[in-house]
């Protein structure tokens, strides 16, 4: 009889050590989850700051390249007429009327033309004008100023249904192409320029090729080029925001193409 | 001296501590929650038709012991059948869940295959319960061979849950997920009671008294298993998260 009951003690300690284990062994999984989705969860926090000020330096470089465009237009351009407007008047002299005219009239024309290419600053850096006519009239009414100063032919081609994307979208791939048109007139040399814009299924396409003098990546870093390289860069960055792939493919004297892919 | 009906009853009660009580409890609570909590899911279906098999077991091994006693071979072949059947709904109803729960192609093939030996040990057992000729023992052999590859197919399906847990993100909150619940739960009551199917014949014969104190954490773990379930649906999201 002793010895039965030592069996039974035996038997129920053992299977209550066996139940305490097993309940031992949950509660270590319910630990070890949960350690591991602490950590995880830090590591996301991680990747989403690290991620939000990726996105916050690109939208500065953005905007810091945009001052310096603008910059550099005023500068260029405006300021340079209205140097010479202003020379104009001031060497007038008051005993050559004939020459009076010519140069008042001469600095009438560069005040219109400065007055022209402010307007047009203007307007290109208004997102409200893309609002008014949409994407596709935006473009064409680029590609249009694009060939006004007679250097080289440009086209614009559309196939498929347009489909409207969301303003912001829009705007990023209008800033692009803008972008990629100030390239060609600054240093391609070109003679030929076709915007294509596909709209697919699921996705648009815009692809923007001349037949200039291209360029090779590392011709742009020997010669410190930064400007022109921060700008490639910048614009796969923006294309990077709207969810999109940017493709860059150019060759000393074969052209330059850029292949914007930009998901709905 | 012939006992009464409830003489017998409280015999067959106190032989296992009486923890068959705490499990028709859990099986009627379990029932309440499922009714109550009853969803739009297949799932909460099965594990009503699982619960209600387990209420109908007790009761009629229950009433058969008392009503209708039976000796010797008789007894094994009512008792075994009647195990074997549940084992049936079991292994469909948690089977059925896991396979909803498991991504991994590999354990699902395991789990047929597993499926496929446990078809083919029932097929094994009705064929010696059929046979006249066949002995108790064998009978008991075959039952518990059911029973074992109902119990490592379940194993296998629970080891491939945690894996599983564990190699993807952790983005769940695991005291409110109901498959993690029954997983559990079902692991708890597994291992509790494999040892006892895997040396019942020779814990019979040495000692009785053993035998019906493992079979009383059996029933413990069955008790803690039908909590786990109930715990389960009480959390208010879809069974299989």
């Amino acid at each position: 009889m002793p010895e039965t009951n030592n069996n039974l003690t035996q038997i129920v300690l053992a299977t209550t050590f066996v139940i305490l284990l097993l309940a031992g062994f949950i509660l270590s999984i319910l630990f070890l989850y949960r350690k591991k989705q602490i950590a995880y969860l830090k590591e996301l926090e991680c990747i989403k700051s690290e991620y939000e000020k990726t996105i916050l330096n690109t939208q500065l470089e953005i905007q810091e390249q945009t001052f310096q465009n603008i910059s550099r237009e005023i500068h260029d351009h405006i300021c340079l007429n209205l140097t010479l407007a202003k020379l104009n008047l001031v060497t007038l002299k008051p005993d050559d009327w004939q020459q009076n005219i010519d140069r008042i009239n001469s600095s009438i024309d560069i005040l219109s033309t400065s007055i022209y290419e402010l307007s047009d600053l203007s307007h290109s850096m208004n997102p409200e004008f893309l609002e008014n006519f949409g994407l596709i009239k935006t473009l064409e009414m680029e590609t249009e100023k694009l060939k006004k100063p007679g250097l080289f032919n440009a086209s614009f081609l559309l196939t498929g249904n347009s489909v409207f994307m969301d303003s912001h979208k829009e705007l990023v791939i209008f800033r692009i192409i803008q972008e990629a048109f100030n390239n060609i007139l600054k240093h391609a040399s070109a003679k030929n320029v076709i915007l294509r814009l596909y709209y697919n299924e699921n996705h648009m396409e815009a692809i923007v090729q001349d037949d200039g003098t291209g360029f090779s990546f590392d011709q742009l870093n020997d010669n410190g080029n930064l400007k022109h390289q921060s700008g490639l860069v910048n614009m796969k960055k923006r294309t990077k925001l709207i969810n999109g792939s940017c493709k860059i493919n150019s060759e000393p004297g074969k052209g330059t193409s850029i292949h914007l892919s930009i998901p709905y | 001296m012939q006992q009464s009906a409830w003489e017998i009853f409280l015999n067959t009660l106190e032989k296992t501590f009486y923890t068959q009580l705490p499990v028709i409890l859990a099986c009627f609570f379990l029932l309440y929650i499922l009714i109550h909590h009853l969803r739009k899911e297949k799932l909460s279906y099965l594990f009503l038709i699982y619960t209600i098999s387990c209420i109908l077991l007790f009761m009629g091994i229950n009433i058969q012991s008392i009503f209708f006693p039976a000796t010797g071979k008789a007894n094994t072949v009512i008792g075994e059948t009647a195990n074997t059947f549940f084992a049936i709904i079991e292994l469909f109803v948690f089977i059925a869940f896991f396979l909803q729960i498991i991504e991994s192609r590999t354990s699902k093939k395991f789990l047929f295959l597993f499926s496929g030996g446990f078809v083919v040990a029932i097929i094994l057992f009705f064929a010696k319960v059929l046979n006249v000729s066949t002995s108790r023992d064998d009978i008991m052999q075959a039952s518990i061979a059911v029973n074992i590859l109902e119990f490592l197919t379940f194993l296998i399906a629970i080891l491939s849950y945690f894996i599983e847990l564990f190699t993807k993100p952790p983005t769940q909150n695991l005291t409110k997920s109901p498959a993690f619940w029954i997983s559990s739960g079902l692991f708890i009551y597994i291992l509790a009671s494999l040892p006892l199917l895997i040396f019942s014949e020779y814990i019979w014969v040495e000692s009785k008294k053993s035998y019906f104190l493992l079979f009383s954490f059996h029933y413990a773990s069955l008790t803690l298993l039908f909590l786990t379930i109930a715990k389960a649906f009480l959390c208010r999201k879809p069974i299989t998260t």
